[in-house]
């Protein structure tokens, strides 16, 4: 590449920096796009109470620059105890549960959490171009110091940037992909080189979840299919049971994937891969609609989807999820909910469905560029950048 | 209001990663919202019909680049009002240079601008750009280098020419 494509490769990546965030409730508005083309007669129908997200991310909170929320969180569907009391600041109700940490490393870098390592520390990675990791951090919560585990290298041409992170036994696990194969990595916590511990032909397709377990690298890919590599290397295996399934959490592999068109409600489906146990969720009665299951529990909504409610996946156990409430990633935690704060400007809160309490999370304006509390994959940690700093969220320190 | 929460979840993880790719592709954030929305809305359509093997962000990715040759018109905004807002984090770019050289893609026609989008923000091989905007490979490739050499002219070259490095990565 020559001087003026080095620069224009630049300037794009810059300039890409600078785009929008996803405004809040793009996926009822798409919804309702969608059906308003396809039967342009038809009258609008009301946005749905709730989106779920596989992703780790909540949409579906408030018009960007409207200030209004969404018609199904309308005050009078909402016990009146929830909206009448003045929400708390997070790190006043549950002060052993949140964590500050600064945005960016001292090369400028923005600090993104992985996900917390149980003791004491958080895994981080930090980017200077959007989605190109370019080192993983270990993040002391108390201490406030970030010590690196390792510089993760630059993807090749059409290569997907390092992804994935997931940590077990004492490593860091991530994909990358060329064009036509994954390629697998591990690290020590401790620290070290990047190592490559296996690459895997796909063609093309590719990895949608992968964790550490056993020894190995544990992996699906997008069209089905689980395979494992030793983590010292080694041939990549199908994992016995694992054929056309995805996973979810070890020792969990199901179907639908998250991502597999066509109909019908993601894990339904599990198979635990060591002792092949099936689970096959109750299925939704009349009129339901089942959006999605965890290892716990499914979501669905009410005849209409007008209301959601969470069952465990025998069926049983049902719990309403209250109207208004947006239901973050992982599906299978039936427990925090996010909600517009306000009515007149732009806030979300947290709400705890098991102690009632509705809490403030500190993001104002910030909702209003779309910045939403992310989880990690295991639904423990919740993490959001607001103008005064990164917070962290350790849910599982919330009593 | 069903929304298929694996569509939902799409739309979750890399809407704004699709956005990213709108902003450069357009130009501005209002144009690149509604790009983003209008390959999201045709991906919805076709969401029951994709099988497992296709993927998703580069159905969407190659109807954005698609849409935005076709002398697209604007005709969203009855439609949904995405409301972008009017800047994301950072006002300006890091250097003048390259805020100068972002000006001069402003000025590119359109076709001129996806092809350098495609290729050095996208990483995209010369065939495979032919491929996704449906035109010849001699035609990406004069394509390219008459907006080269616009930019060029305009931000001038510079030193340290002849650097060859892999070129952009897929993002």
């Amino acid at each position: 590449m020559n001087g003026i494509e080095e620069r224009l490769s630049r300037t794009l990546g810059h300039a890409a920096e600078r785009a929008p965030r996803l405004a809040a409730p793009a996926v009822e508005r798409l919804e309702t796009g969608y059906r308003r083309r396809r039967n342009r007669s038809q009258a609008l129908i009301a946005a749905a109470a709730v989106v779920v997200v596989a992703g780790g991310v909540v949409v579906g909170l408030q018009g960007a620059d409207t200030g209004r929320t969404l018609p199904a969180a309308g005050p009078s569907d909402v016990p009146s105890a929830v909206i009448s009391a003045a929400a708390e600041p997070i790190e006043k109700v549950w002060p052993q549960a949140v964590w500050k940490m600064p945005a960016k490393d001292s090369e400028g870098r923005e600090l993104r959490p992985v996900a917390l390592t149980g003791d004491g520390t958080l895994l981080v990675n930090a980017w200077r171009k959007a989605e190109q990791p370019e080192v993983l951090y270990l993040y002391d919560l108390a201490g406030g110091k970030l010590r690196k585990i390792t510089d993760l290298g630059r993807p090749k041409k059409t290569g997907r940037a390092a992804a994935n992170f997931s940590m077990g036994e004492g490593v860091v696990a991530w994909w990358t992909s060329t064009k036509t194969s994954v390629r697998l990595w591990a690290v020590p916590l401790t620290g070290g080189e990047a190592r490559q511990v296996a690459e895997h032909e796909t063609g093309g397709d590719m990895i949608d979840n992968l964790v550490v377990a056993k020894g190995a690298i544990v992996f699906s890919v997008l069209k089905g299919g689980v395979f494992s590599v030793p983590l010292n290397g080694g041939q990549v295996t199908p994992v016995e049971r694992g054929s056309g399934l995805h996973l979810l959490s070890w020792p969990w592999a199901g179907s639908p994937g998250t991502w597999t068109p066509p109909d019908g409600a993601p894990f339904t489906h599990l198979v635990n891969l060591e002792t092949g146990h099936i689970s096959d969720a109750a299925p939704a009665r009349q009129g339901e609609q089942l959006l999605a299951c965890g290892v716990q529990s499914c979501l669905a909504t009410t005849p209409g989807g007008a209301r959601a409610f969470t069952r465990l996946r025998d069926g049983s156990e049902q719990q309403e999820v209250p109207t208004g409430f947006q239901i973050p990633e992982p599906v299978g935690q039936s427990r925090f909910y996010v909600r517009t704060l306000r009515s007149h400007a732009p806030g979300l809160g947290l709400y705890d469905l098991k102690t009632g309490t509705l809490v403030d999370l500190g993001i104002g304006d910030e909702a209003a560029q779309g910045e939403v509390p992310v989880a990690d994959r295991a639904g423990r940690m919740m993490t959001y950048l607001t103008a005064s700093g990164r917070y962290v969220i350790d849910l599982s320190k919330i009593p | 209001m069903e929304a298929d929460p694996r569509f939902a979840g799409f739309v979750a993880e890399r809407g704004d990663a699709l956005l990213r790719y709108g902003y450069v592709l357009a130009g501005n954030p209002h144009d690149a919202a509604d790009l983003v929305q209008e390959a999201l809305l045709k991906l919805r359509a076709s969401w029951p019909r994709l099988r497992a093997k296709d993927n998703p962000e580069s159905y969407v990715r190659t109807t954005m680049a698609r849409l935005h040759t076709a002398a697209w018109r604007l005709r969203r905004r009855e439609l949904l009002a995405w409301d972008p807002p009017e800047h994301g984090y950072h006002d300006t770019l890091p250097s003048e240079d390259e805020q100068a050289m972002w000006e001069t893609l402003a000025g590119l026609p359109r076709k001129q601008r996806v092809v350098l989008v495609l290729r050095y923000y996208e990483g995209l091989r010369d065939e495979e750009i032919a491929a996704a905007l449906k035109i010849s490979r001699g035609t990406v490739r004069s394509q390219a280098s008459r907006a080269l050499d616009k930019l060029r002219s305009a931000v001038g070259e510079h030193i340290g020419e002849g650097v060859m490095s892999d070129r952009g990565e897929r993002r």
